[in-house]
Protein backbone atom coordinates (compact mmCIF):
# COMPACT_ATOMS: atom_id res chain seq x y z
CA UNK A 1 0.00 0.00 0.00
CA UNK A 2 1.46 3.02 -0.81
CA UNK A 3 2.16 5.78 1.56
CA UNK A 4 -0.17 8.80 2.33
CA UNK A 5 0.09 11.75 0.22
CA UNK A 6 2.31 10.21 -2.57
CA UNK A 7 1.16 9.56 -6.03
CA UNK A 8 3.66 7.32 -7.13
CA UNK A 9 6.30 5.15 -5.86
CA UNK A 10 8.99 3.48 -6.99
CA UNK A 11 11.83 1.05 -5.48
CA UNK A 12 14.80 -0.79 -6.34
CA UNK A 13 13.46 -0.41 -10.49
CA UNK A 14 15.98 -2.16 -12.69
CA UNK A 15 15.67 -3.08 -16.25
CA UNK A 16 17.62 -5.49 -18.14
CA UNK A 17 17.55 -6.68 -21.69
CA UNK A 18 19.58 -9.17 -23.87
CA UNK A 19 20.97 -7.20 -26.98
CA UNK A 20 19.91 -8.19 -30.02
CA UNK A 21 23.09 -8.36 -31.79
CA UNK A 22 26.22 -9.89 -28.86
CA UNK A 23 23.43 -11.24 -27.16
CA UNK A 24 24.68 -10.19 -23.68
CA UNK A 25 22.31 -8.70 -21.04
CA UNK A 26 22.89 -5.32 -20.83
CA UNK A 27 21.51 -3.20 -18.26
CA UNK A 28 19.35 0.19 -19.33
CA UNK A 29 17.91 0.87 -15.69
CA UNK A 30 20.70 0.47 -12.79
CA UNK A 31 18.49 1.48 -9.89
CA UNK A 32 15.85 4.19 -9.35
CA UNK A 33 13.71 5.17 -6.11
CA UNK A 34 11.31 8.21 -6.86
CA UNK A 35 8.93 9.40 -4.20
CA UNK A 36 6.48 11.71 -6.01
CA UNK A 37 3.55 13.31 -3.74
CA UNK A 38 0.32 14.56 -5.14
CA UNK A 39 -0.02 17.52 -6.87
CA UNK A 40 3.74 17.69 -7.60
CA UNK A 41 5.47 18.18 -11.21
CA UNK A 42 8.73 16.14 -11.15
CA UNK A 43 10.68 15.90 -14.46
CA UNK A 44 13.91 13.69 -15.42
CA UNK A 45 16.68 14.99 -17.55
CA UNK A 46 19.15 13.22 -19.05
CA UNK A 47 21.21 12.12 -21.88
CA UNK A 48 20.00 10.67 -24.56
CA UNK A 49 19.14 6.87 -24.22
CA UNK A 50 20.08 6.73 -20.41
CA UNK A 51 16.72 4.86 -19.79
CA UNK A 52 14.21 7.78 -18.69
CA UNK A 53 11.50 6.82 -21.51
CA UNK A 54 11.91 3.29 -20.84
CA UNK A 55 11.67 3.68 -16.82
CA UNK A 56 8.30 5.91 -17.97
CA UNK A 57 7.01 2.97 -20.29
CA UNK A 58 7.64 0.64 -16.89
CA UNK A 59 5.46 2.93 -15.14
CA UNK A 60 2.78 2.91 -17.69
CA UNK A 61 3.25 -0.68 -18.08
CA UNK A 62 3.55 -0.57 -21.74
CA UNK A 63 7.03 -2.97 -20.81
CA UNK A 64 8.00 -5.00 -17.74
CA UNK A 65 10.65 -4.46 -15.21
CA UNK A 66 13.36 -7.16 -14.60
CA UNK A 67 13.31 -6.18 -10.64
CA UNK A 68 11.92 -3.69 -8.66
CA UNK A 69 8.26 -2.47 -7.52
CA UNK A 70 6.43 0.64 -8.38
CA UNK A 71 2.83 1.77 -6.66
CA UNK A 72 0.60 4.13 -7.81
CA UNK A 73 -1.92 5.56 -5.44
CA UNK A 74 -5.61 3.89 -6.55
CA UNK A 75 -7.71 6.87 -7.28
CA UNK A 76 -11.67 6.64 -6.28
CA UNK A 77 -12.36 6.89 -10.19
CA UNK A 78 -10.69 7.32 -13.46
CA UNK A 79 -7.46 5.44 -14.11
CA UNK A 80 -4.28 5.22 -11.85
CA UNK A 81 -1.81 6.85 -14.73
CA UNK A 82 -2.17 7.94 -18.41
CA UNK A 83 0.18 8.96 -20.93
CA UNK A 84 1.12 11.49 -23.48
CA UNK A 85 3.51 10.22 -26.24
CA UNK A 86 6.05 12.29 -28.17
CA UNK A 87 5.29 12.83 -31.26
CA UNK A 88 1.69 13.06 -32.32
CA UNK A 89 -0.46 9.59 -31.58
CA UNK A 90 -3.44 10.60 -32.22
CA UNK A 91 -5.76 8.63 -34.48
CA UNK A 92 -5.22 10.45 -37.88
CA UNK A 93 -8.95 8.79 -38.43
CA UNK A 94 -10.66 10.11 -35.45
CA UNK A 95 -11.94 13.77 -35.08
CA UNK A 96 -10.40 15.34 -32.03
CA UNK A 97 -13.55 15.06 -30.06
CA UNK A 98 -12.91 11.17 -30.53
CA UNK A 99 -9.58 10.76 -30.04
CA UNK A 100 -9.73 12.59 -26.86
CA UNK A 101 -13.32 10.51 -25.87
CA UNK A 102 -11.01 7.67 -26.65
CA UNK A 103 -9.07 6.76 -23.28
CA UNK A 104 -12.87 6.84 -21.61
CA UNK A 105 -14.16 4.51 -24.27
CA UNK A 106 -11.40 2.54 -23.74
CA UNK A 107 -12.80 2.32 -20.51
CA UNK A 108 -16.58 0.89 -21.60
CA UNK A 109 -18.06 4.60 -21.30
CA UNK A 110 -20.94 5.20 -24.04
CA UNK A 111 -19.42 7.07 -26.71
CA UNK A 112 -22.05 10.13 -26.07
CA UNK A 113 -21.16 9.79 -22.29
CA UNK A 114 -17.49 9.56 -23.12
CA UNK A 115 -17.83 12.66 -25.42
CA UNK A 116 -19.34 15.02 -22.94
CA UNK A 117 -17.18 14.65 -20.77
CA UNK A 118 -14.46 14.76 -22.89
CA UNK A 119 -15.50 18.68 -24.12
CA UNK A 120 -14.62 20.56 -20.81
CA UNK A 121 -11.14 19.40 -21.29
CA UNK A 122 -10.97 20.64 -25.03
CA UNK A 123 -11.96 24.10 -23.65
CA UNK A 124 -9.05 23.68 -21.42
CA UNK A 125 -6.61 23.09 -23.36
CA UNK A 126 -7.37 25.58 -25.90
CA UNK A 127 -9.28 23.78 -28.31
CA UNK A 128 -12.83 24.94 -28.27
CA UNK A 129 -13.90 25.09 -31.68
CA UNK A 130 -11.56 22.42 -33.16
CA UNK A 131 -13.86 19.27 -32.06
CA UNK A 132 -14.55 18.49 -35.49
CA UNK A 133 -11.00 18.46 -37.40
CA UNK A 134 -8.91 15.96 -37.94
CA UNK A 135 -5.34 15.88 -36.86
CA UNK A 136 -3.76 16.46 -39.97
CA UNK A 137 -5.59 19.91 -40.04
CA UNK A 138 -3.98 20.83 -36.72
CA UNK A 139 -0.36 22.52 -36.15
CA UNK A 140 2.06 20.35 -34.07
CA UNK A 141 1.43 22.49 -30.70
CA UNK A 142 -2.60 21.81 -31.32
CA UNK A 143 -2.05 17.77 -31.83
CA UNK A 144 -0.15 17.96 -28.49
CA UNK A 145 -2.31 19.69 -26.63
CA UNK A 146 -5.30 17.19 -28.16
CA UNK A 147 -3.01 14.68 -26.54
CA UNK A 148 -3.22 16.07 -23.24
CA UNK A 149 -6.64 16.83 -23.55
CA UNK A 150 -6.85 12.57 -23.79
CA UNK A 151 -4.62 12.13 -21.28
CA UNK A 152 -6.22 14.33 -18.83
CA UNK A 153 -10.08 13.14 -19.75
CA UNK A 154 -9.36 9.83 -17.81
CA UNK A 155 -9.13 11.87 -14.48
CA UNK A 156 -5.88 9.64 -14.10
CA UNK A 157 -3.57 10.03 -10.88
CA UNK A 158 -0.44 11.02 -12.26
CA UNK A 159 0.12 12.00 -15.42
CA UNK A 160 3.15 10.76 -17.40
CA UNK A 161 4.61 12.83 -20.27
CA UNK A 162 7.50 11.72 -22.53
CA UNK A 163 9.47 14.37 -24.40
CA UNK A 164 5.95 15.84 -25.56
CA UNK A 165 7.03 18.72 -26.93
CA UNK A 166 10.60 17.62 -28.86
CA UNK A 167 8.91 17.54 -32.23
CA UNK A 168 7.98 21.36 -31.76
CA UNK A 169 9.43 24.23 -33.10
CA UNK A 170 11.46 25.91 -30.61
CA UNK A 171 9.43 28.86 -30.37
CA UNK A 172 5.84 26.50 -30.33
CA UNK A 173 8.14 24.89 -27.62
CA UNK A 174 8.37 27.58 -25.32
CA UNK A 175 4.52 28.94 -25.81
CA UNK A 176 3.40 25.01 -24.85
CA UNK A 177 5.33 25.02 -22.10
CA UNK A 178 3.62 28.47 -20.66
CA UNK A 179 0.47 26.72 -21.52
CA UNK A 180 0.92 23.30 -19.89
CA UNK A 181 1.63 25.02 -16.36
CA UNK A 182 -1.64 26.95 -16.97
CA UNK A 183 -3.74 23.53 -18.07
CA UNK A 184 -1.21 21.52 -14.94
CA UNK A 185 -2.51 24.58 -12.43
CA UNK A 186 -5.93 24.20 -13.22
CA UNK A 187 -5.72 20.58 -13.54
CA UNK A 188 -4.13 20.13 -10.34
CA UNK A 189 -2.32 16.91 -11.57
CA UNK A 190 0.53 15.19 -10.28
CA UNK A 191 3.04 14.65 -13.25
CA UNK A 192 6.11 13.00 -14.23
CA UNK A 193 7.56 14.55 -17.13
CA UNK A 194 10.42 13.28 -19.38
CA UNK A 195 12.88 15.55 -21.47
CA UNK A 196 16.49 16.19 -22.16
CA UNK A 197 15.84 20.11 -22.27
CA UNK A 198 17.22 21.01 -19.19
CA UNK A 199 15.88 24.13 -19.63
CA UNK A 200 12.29 22.78 -19.82
CA UNK A 201 12.80 20.43 -16.88
CA UNK A 202 13.52 23.55 -14.49
CA UNK A 203 11.20 25.75 -15.60
CA UNK A 204 7.81 23.55 -15.41
CA UNK A 205 9.04 21.22 -12.47
CA UNK A 206 8.97 21.65 -8.45
CA UNK A 207 11.99 18.65 -8.74
CA UNK A 208 14.36 17.80 -11.10
CA UNK A 209 16.08 14.67 -11.21
CA UNK A 210 19.09 13.66 -13.34
CA UNK A 211 19.97 10.72 -14.52
CA UNK A 212 23.05 9.33 -15.66
CA UNK A 213 23.96 8.07 -18.78
CA UNK A 214 23.30 3.97 -19.18
CA UNK A 215 22.80 2.02 -17.31
CA UNK A 216 20.33 4.73 -15.85
CA UNK A 217 20.55 5.91 -11.93
CA UNK A 218 19.40 9.02 -10.62
CA UNK A 219 22.18 10.90 -9.70
CA UNK A 220 20.33 13.51 -8.06
CA UNK A 221 17.23 14.85 -6.91
CA UNK A 222 16.93 19.16 -7.18
CA UNK A 223 14.37 21.30 -5.30
CA UNK A 224 13.40 24.04 -7.63
CA UNK A 225 12.31 26.76 -5.48
CA UNK A 226 11.37 29.18 -8.12
CA UNK A 227 8.17 31.02 -7.19
CA UNK A 228 5.18 29.92 -9.05
CA UNK A 229 3.58 30.96 -11.52
CA UNK A 230 5.92 31.18 -13.76
CA UNK A 231 6.38 32.93 -16.64
CA UNK A 232 8.48 32.41 -19.76
CA UNK A 233 10.67 35.60 -18.09
CA UNK A 234 12.39 33.53 -15.28
CA UNK A 235 14.47 31.48 -17.33
CA UNK A 236 17.17 34.46 -18.03
CA UNK A 237 16.79 35.31 -14.30
CA UNK A 238 20.24 34.07 -12.10
CA UNK A 239 18.81 31.46 -9.99
CA UNK A 240 17.53 29.89 -13.09
CA UNK A 241 20.78 30.27 -14.90
CA UNK A 242 22.52 28.83 -12.18
CA UNK A 243 20.96 25.78 -11.95
CA UNK A 244 20.76 25.20 -15.40
CA UNK A 245 24.56 25.63 -14.82
CA UNK A 246 24.92 22.46 -12.57
CA UNK A 247 22.77 20.60 -14.31
CA UNK A 248 24.61 21.04 -17.38
CA UNK A 249 28.02 20.25 -15.60
CA UNK A 250 26.11 16.85 -13.94
CA UNK A 251 25.23 15.87 -17.34
CA UNK A 252 28.54 16.81 -19.42
CA UNK A 253 30.32 15.21 -17.25
CA UNK A 254 28.26 11.74 -17.87
CA UNK A 255 28.97 12.59 -21.65
CA UNK A 256 32.55 12.73 -21.33
CA UNK A 257 32.33 9.82 -18.63
CA UNK A 258 30.19 7.72 -21.25
CA UNK A 259 33.17 8.60 -23.71
CA UNK A 260 35.80 7.33 -22.27
CA UNK A 261 33.85 4.42 -20.70
CA UNK A 262 32.25 2.51 -23.56
CA UNK A 263 34.07 1.35 -26.43
CA UNK A 264 32.07 1.44 -29.36
CA UNK A 265 30.69 4.61 -28.28
CA UNK B 1 -5.09 44.28 -54.38
CA UNK B 2 -6.80 47.62 -56.21
CA UNK B 3 -5.07 48.94 -59.29
CA UNK B 4 -4.05 51.80 -57.71
CA UNK B 5 -2.16 49.94 -54.85
CA UNK B 6 0.26 48.11 -57.91
CA UNK B 7 2.44 50.18 -59.96
CA UNK B 8 1.82 49.89 -63.50
CA UNK B 9 4.59 47.11 -64.85
CA UNK B 10 4.58 46.43 -68.74
CA UNK B 11 4.32 42.61 -69.53
CA UNK B 12 8.02 41.01 -70.13
CA UNK B 13 6.47 37.92 -71.50
CA UNK B 14 3.96 38.33 -74.17
CA UNK B 15 1.19 35.95 -73.01
CA UNK B 16 -0.09 33.06 -75.00
CA UNK B 17 -3.08 33.46 -76.90
CA UNK B 18 -5.80 32.31 -75.26
CA UNK B 19 -9.32 31.97 -76.59
CA UNK B 20 -12.09 31.66 -74.13
CA UNK B 21 -12.72 28.73 -72.93
CA UNK B 22 -9.50 26.97 -73.86
CA UNK B 23 -9.57 23.27 -72.35
CA UNK B 24 -6.05 22.42 -70.15
CA UNK B 25 -3.28 21.10 -72.11
CA UNK B 26 -3.92 17.36 -71.56
CA UNK B 27 -7.31 16.88 -72.59
CA UNK B 28 -6.21 19.22 -75.81
CA UNK B 29 -3.27 17.44 -76.48
CA UNK B 30 -4.89 14.14 -75.84
CA UNK B 31 -7.40 14.98 -78.35
CA UNK B 32 -4.57 15.89 -80.73
CA UNK B 33 -3.31 12.51 -80.28
CA UNK B 34 -6.66 10.98 -81.21
CA UNK B 35 -7.19 13.32 -84.28
CA UNK B 36 -3.89 11.81 -85.29
CA UNK B 37 -4.44 8.01 -84.56
CA UNK B 38 -7.80 7.93 -86.35
CA UNK B 39 -7.01 9.21 -89.86
CA UNK B 40 -3.75 7.33 -90.13
CA UNK B 41 -5.77 3.80 -88.87
CA UNK B 42 -8.78 4.56 -91.66
CA UNK B 43 -6.30 5.29 -94.04
CA UNK B 44 -3.49 2.66 -93.54
CA UNK B 45 -5.64 -0.21 -95.32
CA UNK B 46 -6.02 2.01 -98.01
CA UNK B 47 -3.05 3.16 -98.91
CA UNK B 48 -1.71 -0.44 -99.00
CA UNK B 49 0.35 -0.58 -96.48
CA UNK B 50 -1.89 -2.69 -94.01
CA UNK B 51 -4.35 -5.17 -94.57
CA UNK B 52 -7.81 -4.82 -93.76
CA UNK B 53 -8.21 -7.84 -91.93
CA UNK B 54 -5.37 -7.15 -89.78
CA UNK B 55 -6.18 -3.86 -87.60
CA UNK B 56 -9.72 -3.03 -89.35
CA UNK B 57 -10.72 0.51 -89.25
CA UNK B 58 -12.29 3.00 -87.29
CA UNK B 59 -15.39 3.36 -89.78
CA UNK B 60 -15.91 -0.28 -89.30
CA UNK B 61 -15.98 -0.50 -86.02
CA UNK B 62 -18.35 1.88 -85.86
CA UNK B 63 -20.95 0.23 -88.28
CA UNK B 64 -20.31 -3.21 -86.38
CA UNK B 65 -21.10 -1.67 -83.55
CA UNK B 66 -24.11 -0.31 -84.58
CA UNK B 67 -25.03 -2.97 -85.74
CA UNK B 68 -24.20 -5.41 -83.18
CA UNK B 69 -26.08 -3.13 -80.69
CA UNK B 70 -29.16 -2.31 -82.28
CA UNK B 71 -29.54 -6.06 -83.96
CA UNK B 72 -32.58 -7.85 -82.20
CA UNK B 73 -31.62 -10.66 -79.60
CA UNK B 74 -33.14 -13.28 -81.23
CA UNK B 75 -34.50 -14.09 -84.51
CA UNK B 76 -36.39 -15.72 -86.70
CA UNK B 77 -34.88 -18.80 -89.16
CA UNK B 78 -37.33 -19.50 -91.78
CA UNK B 79 -35.58 -20.48 -94.39
CA UNK B 80 -32.58 -22.88 -92.54
CA UNK B 81 -30.59 -25.08 -94.94
CA UNK B 82 -31.63 -28.21 -93.01
CA UNK B 83 -35.25 -27.71 -91.31
CA UNK B 84 -34.04 -28.60 -87.67
CA UNK B 85 -37.22 -28.96 -84.84
CA UNK B 86 -36.13 -27.10 -82.29
CA UNK B 87 -36.58 -30.07 -79.53
CA UNK B 88 -33.80 -31.98 -81.64
CA UNK B 89 -31.70 -29.31 -81.85
CA UNK B 90 -31.72 -28.46 -77.99
CA UNK B 91 -31.22 -31.92 -77.15
CA UNK B 92 -27.83 -31.51 -78.46
CA UNK B 93 -26.84 -35.38 -79.21
CA UNK B 94 -27.73 -35.79 -82.71
CA UNK B 95 -30.11 -34.25 -85.31
CA UNK B 96 -32.26 -35.16 -87.59
CA UNK B 97 -32.59 -33.79 -90.70
CA UNK B 98 -36.48 -33.53 -90.99
CA UNK B 99 -38.92 -32.06 -93.04
CA UNK B 100 -40.43 -29.75 -90.79
CA UNK B 101 -41.00 -26.30 -91.70
CA UNK B 102 -41.85 -24.96 -88.40
CA UNK B 103 -39.78 -21.42 -87.70
CA UNK B 104 -37.65 -21.31 -84.93
CA UNK B 105 -36.13 -18.29 -82.66
CA UNK B 106 -32.06 -18.91 -82.81
CA UNK B 107 -30.49 -16.64 -80.21
CA UNK B 108 -28.42 -14.22 -82.32
CA UNK B 109 -24.66 -15.10 -80.45
CA UNK B 110 -23.33 -11.50 -81.40
CA UNK B 111 -25.84 -9.60 -79.67
CA UNK B 112 -23.54 -7.29 -77.59
CA UNK B 113 -25.96 -6.12 -75.40
CA UNK B 114 -27.02 -9.75 -74.05
CA UNK B 115 -23.25 -10.72 -74.18
CA UNK B 116 -22.47 -7.46 -72.42
CA UNK B 117 -24.87 -8.33 -69.68
CA UNK B 118 -23.56 -11.90 -69.30
CA UNK B 119 -20.23 -10.92 -69.19
CA UNK B 120 -21.27 -7.80 -66.19
CA UNK B 121 -23.25 -10.54 -64.36
CA UNK B 122 -19.99 -12.78 -64.28
CA UNK B 123 -17.67 -10.17 -63.29
CA UNK B 124 -19.79 -8.59 -60.49
CA UNK B 125 -20.33 -11.58 -58.85
CA UNK B 126 -17.18 -13.09 -58.98
CA UNK B 127 -15.30 -9.82 -58.01
CA UNK B 128 -17.77 -9.10 -55.34
CA UNK B 129 -17.10 -12.81 -53.88
CA UNK B 130 -13.57 -12.27 -54.27
CA UNK B 131 -13.49 -8.75 -52.47
CA UNK B 132 -15.60 -10.54 -49.46
CA UNK B 133 -13.94 -13.10 -49.07
CA UNK B 134 -10.29 -11.70 -49.60
CA UNK B 135 -10.76 -8.86 -47.15
CA UNK B 136 -11.86 -11.49 -44.19
CA UNK B 137 -9.36 -13.88 -45.43
CA UNK B 138 -6.78 -10.81 -45.22
CA UNK B 139 -7.52 -10.06 -42.15
CA UNK B 140 -7.85 -13.70 -40.39
CA UNK B 141 -4.16 -14.19 -41.89
CA UNK B 142 -3.04 -11.00 -40.45
CA UNK B 143 -4.46 -11.30 -36.97
CA UNK B 144 -3.74 -14.63 -36.38
CA UNK B 145 -0.31 -15.35 -36.72
CA UNK B 146 -0.42 -19.25 -36.28
CA UNK B 147 -3.64 -19.31 -39.15
CA UNK B 148 -1.42 -17.73 -41.28
CA UNK B 149 1.83 -20.09 -40.58
CA UNK B 150 -0.89 -22.93 -41.71
CA UNK B 151 -2.37 -21.22 -44.83
CA UNK B 152 0.33 -19.03 -46.15
CA UNK B 153 2.39 -21.99 -48.25
CA UNK B 154 -0.98 -22.84 -49.79
CA UNK B 155 -1.67 -19.63 -51.18
CA UNK B 156 1.48 -18.82 -52.12
CA UNK B 157 1.59 -21.79 -54.30
CA UNK B 158 -1.55 -21.60 -55.69
CA UNK B 159 -1.11 -17.46 -56.50
CA UNK B 160 1.99 -18.74 -58.23
CA UNK B 161 0.51 -20.67 -60.74
CA UNK B 162 -1.25 -18.79 -63.52
CA UNK B 163 -4.87 -19.41 -63.49
CA UNK B 164 -5.55 -20.54 -67.26
CA UNK B 165 -3.93 -23.44 -66.09
CA UNK B 166 -5.51 -24.14 -63.30
CA UNK B 167 -9.14 -23.51 -65.16
CA UNK B 168 -9.67 -27.85 -66.76
CA UNK B 169 -9.52 -28.53 -63.07
CA UNK B 170 -12.29 -26.05 -62.14
CA UNK B 171 -14.27 -27.44 -65.26
CA UNK B 172 -13.73 -30.61 -64.00
CA UNK B 173 -15.12 -29.99 -60.45
CA UNK B 174 -17.95 -27.59 -61.72
CA UNK B 175 -18.72 -28.27 -65.52
CA UNK B 176 -19.10 -25.85 -67.48
CA UNK B 177 -21.66 -22.53 -66.66
CA UNK B 178 -22.19 -19.53 -65.16
CA UNK B 179 -20.61 -21.28 -61.60
CA UNK B 180 -17.54 -22.41 -63.21
CA UNK B 181 -16.85 -18.51 -64.70
CA UNK B 182 -17.55 -17.22 -61.10
CA UNK B 183 -14.83 -19.36 -59.90
CA UNK B 184 -12.11 -18.69 -62.49
CA UNK B 185 -12.97 -14.73 -61.82
CA UNK B 186 -12.69 -15.21 -57.78
CA UNK B 187 -9.35 -17.21 -58.08
CA UNK B 188 -8.25 -15.04 -60.37
CA UNK B 189 -9.28 -11.90 -58.38
CA UNK B 190 -9.14 -13.33 -54.76
CA UNK B 191 -5.11 -13.49 -54.21
CA UNK B 192 -3.93 -10.08 -54.70
CA UNK B 193 -6.78 -9.05 -52.24
CA UNK B 194 -5.69 -11.01 -50.30
CA UNK B 195 -2.52 -10.53 -49.94
CA UNK B 196 -2.74 -6.61 -50.23
CA UNK B 197 -4.75 -6.17 -47.31
CA UNK B 198 -2.69 -9.24 -45.75
CA UNK B 199 -0.04 -6.26 -45.66
CA UNK B 200 -2.34 -3.35 -44.52
CA UNK B 201 -2.51 -5.10 -41.37
CA UNK B 202 1.16 -5.16 -40.67
CA UNK B 203 1.09 -1.87 -41.36
CA UNK B 204 -0.52 -0.34 -38.56
CA UNK B 205 1.72 1.37 -36.86
CA UNK B 206 3.20 0.53 -33.99
CA UNK B 207 2.90 4.13 -31.87
CA UNK B 208 -0.58 3.83 -32.38
CA UNK B 209 -0.94 0.37 -30.96
CA UNK B 210 1.12 1.65 -28.31
CA UNK B 211 -1.12 4.08 -27.41
CA UNK B 212 -4.03 1.88 -27.65
CA UNK B 213 -2.40 -0.51 -25.29
CA UNK B 214 -1.38 2.11 -22.74
CA UNK B 215 -5.36 3.01 -22.55
CA UNK B 216 -5.63 -0.77 -21.85
CA UNK B 217 -7.93 -1.12 -24.82
CA UNK B 218 -9.69 -4.60 -25.15
CA UNK B 219 -8.28 -6.50 -28.77
CA UNK B 220 -11.67 -6.21 -30.36
CA UNK B 221 -11.24 -2.20 -29.36
CA UNK B 222 -7.50 -2.65 -30.69
CA UNK B 223 -8.91 -3.94 -33.88
CA UNK B 224 -11.42 -1.56 -34.37
CA UNK B 225 -9.93 1.67 -33.79
CA UNK B 226 -6.51 1.20 -35.11
CA UNK B 227 -6.19 -2.39 -37.16
CA UNK B 228 -8.90 -1.95 -38.99
CA UNK B 229 -8.36 1.99 -39.76
CA UNK B 230 -4.90 1.73 -41.06
CA UNK B 231 -5.47 -1.27 -43.32
CA UNK B 232 -8.54 0.74 -44.83
CA UNK B 233 -6.30 2.28 -47.80
CA UNK B 234 -5.02 -1.15 -48.37
CA UNK B 235 -8.40 -2.59 -48.66
CA UNK B 236 -8.78 -0.22 -51.44
CA UNK B 237 -6.22 -1.01 -52.96
CA UNK B 238 -6.37 -4.20 -53.25
CA UNK B 239 -10.25 -4.00 -54.40
CA UNK B 240 -8.52 -1.48 -57.24
CA UNK B 241 -6.13 -4.31 -58.24
CA UNK B 242 -8.63 -7.19 -57.41
CA UNK B 243 -10.52 -5.53 -59.94
CA UNK B 244 -8.15 -5.44 -63.11
CA UNK B 245 -7.64 -8.99 -62.84
CA UNK B 246 -11.25 -10.17 -62.09
CA UNK B 247 -11.84 -8.22 -65.60
CA UNK B 248 -9.14 -10.79 -66.88
CA UNK B 249 -10.90 -13.68 -65.18
CA UNK B 250 -13.91 -12.89 -66.97
CA UNK B 251 -11.88 -13.02 -70.18
CA UNK B 252 -10.33 -16.33 -69.40
CA UNK B 253 -13.36 -18.31 -68.65
CA UNK B 254 -14.63 -16.99 -71.42
CA UNK B 255 -11.78 -18.00 -73.98
CA UNK B 256 -11.48 -21.39 -72.95
CA UNK B 257 -15.06 -22.33 -72.35
CA UNK B 258 -18.34 -20.44 -72.87
CA UNK B 259 -21.17 -19.44 -75.61
CA UNK B 260 -21.73 -16.34 -74.46
CA UNK B 261 -19.87 -12.93 -72.83
CA UNK B 262 -17.40 -10.36 -74.13
CA UNK B 263 -14.53 -13.02 -73.98
CA UNK B 264 -16.45 -15.26 -76.30
CA UNK B 265 -17.54 -12.75 -78.56
CA UNK B 266 -13.65 -11.69 -79.05
CA UNK B 267 -12.89 -14.77 -80.08
CA UNK B 268 -15.62 -16.21 -82.04
CA UNK B 269 -15.17 -13.17 -84.41
CA UNK B 270 -11.25 -13.55 -84.21
CA UNK B 271 -12.22 -17.33 -85.45
CA UNK B 272 -14.23 -15.87 -88.38
CA UNK B 273 -11.21 -12.81 -89.42
CA UNK B 274 -13.63 -10.48 -88.13
CA UNK B 275 -10.96 -7.99 -86.65
CA UNK B 276 -13.80 -5.04 -86.87
CA UNK B 277 -15.77 -6.93 -84.20
CA UNK B 278 -12.63 -8.34 -82.13
CA UNK B 279 -11.48 -4.84 -81.89
CA UNK B 280 -14.72 -3.27 -81.19
CA UNK B 281 -14.84 -6.62 -78.56
CA UNK B 282 -11.30 -5.05 -77.10
CA UNK B 283 -11.63 -1.33 -77.29
CA UNK B 284 -15.61 -2.23 -74.77
CA UNK B 285 -13.41 -4.41 -72.41
CA UNK B 286 -10.81 -1.73 -72.09
CA UNK B 287 -14.00 0.65 -71.54
CA UNK B 288 -15.17 -0.91 -68.77
CA UNK B 289 -11.58 -1.81 -66.93
CA UNK B 290 -11.35 2.46 -67.19
CA UNK B 291 -15.20 2.99 -65.80
CA UNK B 292 -14.40 0.15 -62.83
CA UNK B 293 -11.23 1.39 -62.22
CA UNK B 294 -12.44 5.02 -62.08
CA UNK B 295 -15.27 3.93 -59.72
CA UNK B 296 -12.89 2.53 -57.38
CA UNK B 297 -10.68 5.93 -57.33
CA UNK B 298 -13.89 7.56 -56.54
CA UNK B 299 -14.44 5.70 -53.56
CA UNK B 300 -11.13 5.77 -52.71
CA UNK B 301 -11.14 9.34 -52.12
CA UNK B 302 -14.19 9.56 -50.24
CA UNK B 303 -11.81 7.84 -47.30
CA UNK B 304 -8.74 10.49 -47.49
CA UNK B 305 -10.25 13.14 -45.41
CA UNK B 306 -8.11 11.74 -43.23
CA UNK B 307 -5.06 11.66 -45.08
CA UNK B 308 -4.55 13.94 -47.77
CA UNK B 309 -0.89 14.20 -47.63
CA UNK B 310 -0.55 10.44 -48.98
CA UNK B 311 -1.96 11.36 -51.75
Amino acid sequence: MIEQGLALSARGVRMSYIDQSSGDRLLAIDRIDIDIREGEFVSIVGPSGCGKSTFLKIVNGLLPSSEGTIEIAQPDHGRDHAMVFQDSSLFPWYTVLSNVAYGLICQGVPKKEAQKRAQPLIDMVGLRGFENKYPYQLSGGMQQRANLARALTVDPEILLMDEPFAALDAQTRELMQAELLRIWSEANKTVLFITHQIDEAIYLSDRVLVMSARPGRILEDIRIDLPRPRELEIKRSPAFVEMADHIWRLISGQLQDDKLASPSA
Amino acid sequence: MSAAAQPAVGRAVPRRWRFPGRPSDRVLYGLIGFLIVLPLWELLPTLGLVKRVTLSSPSAIVSVAIQDFTSPAEYLRINAPLNLSSRVWNSGYEYIASVDTWPIMVPNVLHLPSNLWVSAQEYMVGFLLAAVTGILLGLALGLFRRFRYLVEPWLDAINATPTIALVPLIILVFGIGFTQKIVVVWLEAIFVITLTVLSGVGAAEKKHLDTALSFKASRRLRFTSVILPSSVPFILTGMRLGATRALVGVVVAEFLASNAGLGFYINFSGTTLRTDRVMLGVILLGMFGIIVGELIRRIERRFDKWRPALR
